[in-house]
């Protein structure tokens, strides 16, 4: 199976076992080898890894209040055992199935335009000689990766606002009565997946571009020399080379899937577009967190993990399947 | 060697890096305690080894407060809260948290097994109650003369209808908020009059959004502005001329039913979605919030709008007037009538109620209810709420013919606590100017009567906020058009009664039955 370089240089080892003495051939030992062989490599892992376990694992056991009518006075033993009763009620709520519809519908638009646009980015950036233009429009596109939902909401109202802002120039130009684009539920879908990628598509061409940056200068070079031109380069060179780090991501992504954005959502959401944009979190924080129904709310996340869970799990074998090494 | 040095330099950051993680511990943030107030520390003993002891100090009782903030960012540690806490005795340990995280802080901080003395709720009482966590009050209050005699106009609609207890004490407001205002320069500008009926009132709205009568060129102007639904207030002058309010409990036939799906409602949304057509409602009343409609009243945007009463004040109280009139200085409001339509009754505006718009509580298992009591005995009594609403006699405000008169700006009351607590509070009108006492008593002259004041039931808790949301969305709708009013209206009023509508008011008539034959 052929290793693209890219690949080699970051799962290659900083240490050498030739360099500890060794204590062993039993699994015990193996262990205790390649410990003292990375002991610095592990206490810089030290902090994460306690940080996880304290806020991520510990914290499991209170998956059990999705199967109790949790009462926060009586506290988690107390509160009686319903079974599967919060996961009925949600499942036959009458807005299940229009939450369910949105968050997928929303999270797939997402990924269909914004999947795409940081890798195309990253490949032209690659092609720029200028270095300083090359980091001058990095920049520019990483910025508003940095502004908050709240202030990049607050910039659109007053950019669509019929009462002053810029958009009324652009109704001007095709000659139309001008209307508030942000309430129109045909619309709004489409400006929650545009303003995503415009905030978010210059963070993901740094993790391609790293990876462009580790393609042997010398595969293009004997290219050239075999007559290749820029074009053939490119599909035969530096697509195949960042194959692995767009199959890795891939998969993060898919495992997104449900949550489809709640920070942007619960912001620009209003009452004439709620109907196309509720998506899971937004409904589990307006009808569960803020009336302190946290039974129903834990039963929505459970359920979003397990789906992300299996999602992760098959796009992984799929990827495979293709011969690619996968997350997992 | 080398090496070494760089596995020393390794070690050290991986260190540094996990002692960084422990710098997020430390205390929730709070607003700052109080410090012991100034007058305590004085009263140490002397220490000589003949000279008798001086008793030793009596250390006043600490007091835990947990209420949402009045300000943002501004802390308890003012003059305001040292006064209260020199003349009962008592020390204060305020955690104060940003009204919008309010519900659900709070929740946290009880089920964490605090029990503060003294707390702040609302609607979701019911909870509290059947938590079994509140201490029942009624003895405590028959005993406390200042605080009987504040109790006394709110004692009987304060009791929960199923024990008989009161287990809150009221921020009183038996007031009503808003009232409609015109901008009088505009009307003479444009040759109209004040309007006393809906078609009037049509006329002079369509006629301020397409007249430009701010002569600017630019089509700024509109009748009214809102905040969505989230504040009804802002559309009741046309809902009342209909004989209806929205997220109104009122008395059809002797019972309580819904102001949200009575037929009035309907004909009033018919005739938002003609103003709303006619360009005379500004189409961001669905995007804005408070900061943004406040920001266009003061900008001098609005027409015929319905506002806080206090806007007129020419005392510049919570700071309408200046900036207005900073912003227009022709400009000129005044308040109209209530509007009229045939064949309905104007049902006047909504009134807060006297059982109170905020509440407060005793935990049943708090450590310093005695201390608690204190303070509310003092906030009751008149020097109380005039010290909370005013400050101090001579430095802060003078009596001046019948009036009070701020001595300081009002941004300096932040600094001072002035206003801030809330634990007790009585509807002072002393600091309003004279002509504007007119406009206050007018504005009250519209009440409606509040007939579920006070009433605590289940249903709320489990219905309430949804129908709200609910009412809310369909409500936008049907004012901007997106759904028909003749159809749309009545397949709102039939989910409506199936999402809890039928049961939260069956509940609530089922009280105000049982308390109206109580009284018999």
């Amino acid at each position: 199976m052929d290793v693209s370089p890219s690949l080699y240089k970051i799962t290659k080892r900083t240490g050498s076992m030739d360099t500890i003495k060794k204590r062993g051939n039993s699994a015990i030992g193996r262990l205790s080898d390649g410990i003292r062989r990375d002991k610095y490599l592990l206490l810089l892992l030290a902090p994460g890894l306690i940080l996880t376990i304290i806020y991520k694992y510990i914290p499991m056991g209170g998956i059990v209040i999705a199967f109790k009518n949790y009462n926060i006075f009586k506290g988690i033993m107390a509160s009686p055992w319903v079974g599967f009763k919060n996961f009925t009620d949600v499942f036959n709520s009458p807005d299940f199935m229009e939450v369910f519809t949105n968050t997928i519908l929303i999270s797939i638009y997402k990924m269909a335009v914004g999947f795409p646009v940081p890798i195309i980015l990253a490949l032209m950036l690659n092609e720029l000689r200028n270095k300083y233009y090359k980091n001058t429009i990095q920049t520019i596109l990483y910025l508003p990766y940095f502004i908050s939902w709240v202030v990049v909401y607050g910039m659109m109202l007053s950019l669509f606002s019929t009462s002053g802002g810029m958009i009324l120039e652009v109704f001007k130009l095709f000659g139309a009565e001008p209307f508030n684009i942000l309430t129109k539920p045909q619309y709004f879908r489409a400006i929650l997946v545009l303003s995503d990628v415009w905030k978010n598509a210059g963070w993901g061409t740094i993790i391609y571009l790293a990876a462009l940056s580790n393609v042997d200068q010398e595969l293009y070079e004997a290219a050239f020399i075999d007559g290749a031109n820029r074009w053939k380069q490119l599909w035969n060179i530096t697509i195949p080379s960042i194959t692995s780090v767009i199959v890795v991501l891939l998969i993060l992504n898919v495992g997104f899937l449900l949550d489809a954005g709640f920070d942007q959502i619960i912001v620009m959401q209003n009452d004439l577009v709620k109907r196309v944009s509720d998506i899971f979190d937004t409904y589990v924080y307006r009808t569960g967190l803020t009336r302190g129904q946290y039974s129903m709310s834990t039963a929505i996340g459970l359920f979003k993990s397990v789906v992300a869970l299996i999602l992760i799990l098959g796009t992984n074998k799929i990827a495979k399947c293709f011969g690619e090494e996968g997350l997992l | 060697m080398k090496s070494r040095r760089l596995k020393t330099a390794y070690l050290i950051l991986a260190l540094v890096f996990v002692l960084s993680f422990f710098s997020g511990c430390g205390s929730a943030s709070q607003s700052p305690t109080t410090t012991a107030p100034q007058t305590i520390a004085s009263t140490a003993p002397q220490t000589t080894a003949t000279a008798p002891q001086t008793t030793a100090p009596k250390v006043p009782d600490p007091l835990d407060i947990f209420i949402s903030e009045r300000w943002a960012g501004v802390g308890y540690d003012n003059m305001t809260v040292h006064y209260i806490e020199e003349k009962t005795d008592t020390k204060w340990n305020v955690t104060a948290v940003p009204p919008e995280d309010y519900d659900g802080k709070l929740d946290l901080f009880l089920a964490s097994g605090e029990r503060p003395d003294i707390f702040q709720n609302g609607e979701d009482i019911v909870k509290y109650i059947d938590a079994g966590i509140l201490l029942p009050l009624n003895d405590y209050i028959d005993k406390m003369p200042n605080l009987s005699k504040y109790m006394a106009d709110c004692y009987e609609l304060k009791k929960d209808s199923r024990d008989g207890k009161i287990y809150s004490l009221p921020g009183k407001a038996d007031t009503v908020d808003f009232t409609l205002l015109y901008r009088k320069d505009w009307l003479d500008k444009l040759g109209l009059q004040i309007p006393t009926t809906l078609d009037e009132y049509y006329n002079v709205a369509t006629e301020i959004s397409s007249k430009d009568p701010d002569e600017n060129g630019k089509k700024d102007t509109y009748a009214f502005g809102a905040r969505g639904f989230s504040d009804f207030r802002y559309f009741e002058h046309v809902f009342s001329a209909y004989g209806v309010l929205p997220y109104y409990n009122m008395l059809v036939d002797g019972h309580i039913v819904s102001g949200t799906i009575q037929p009035g409602a309907k004909e009033a949304l018919k005739f938002l979605n003609k103003l709303y057509k006619a360009g005379a409602i500004d189409p961001e009343f669905v995007t804005d919030n408070e900061d943004r409609t406040d920001q266009k009243f003061k900008k001098g945007m609005f027409g015929a709008t319905c506002n806080y009463y206090f806007v007129m004040d020419t005392a510049n109280t919570y700071g309408y007037y200046k900036a207005f009139h900073d912003n227009n200085p022709n400009g000129v409001l005044v308040q109209g009538p209530a509007l009229t339509t045939s064949g309905y009754t104007n049902i006047g505006m909504r009134s807060n109620g006297a059982a109170g718009w905020i509440n407060h509580s005793v935990c049943k298992d708090a450590k310093h209810i005695d201390a608690a009591f204190r303070v509310f005995d003092w906030l009751a009594t008149d020097e109380g709420q005039m010290f909370t609403w005013y400050g101090r006699e001579g430095t802060d405000y003078k009596n001046e013919n019948d009036m009070v008169v701020s001595l300081i700006p009002q941004d300096e009351y932040p600094k001072l606590g002035i206003t801030q607590i809330y634990l007790l509070n009585d509807n002072l009108t002393k600091h309003f100017s004279k002509d504007y006492q007119t406009v206050y008593t007018e504005a009250q002259k519209a009440k409606t009567k509040a007939y579920t004041d006070g009433i605590t039931i289940p249903e709320t808790a489990k219905y309430q906020q949804l129908l709200k949301d609910y009412t809310k969305e369909m409500y936008v709708k049907m004012v901007v058009g997106d759904v028909p009013v003749d159809g749309g209206f009545e397949d709102f009023v039939k989910e409506y009664q199936k999402r809890g509508g039928e049961e939260l008011y069956n509940a609530w008539d089922a009280v105000y039955q049982k308390r109206l034959s109580a009284s018999k």
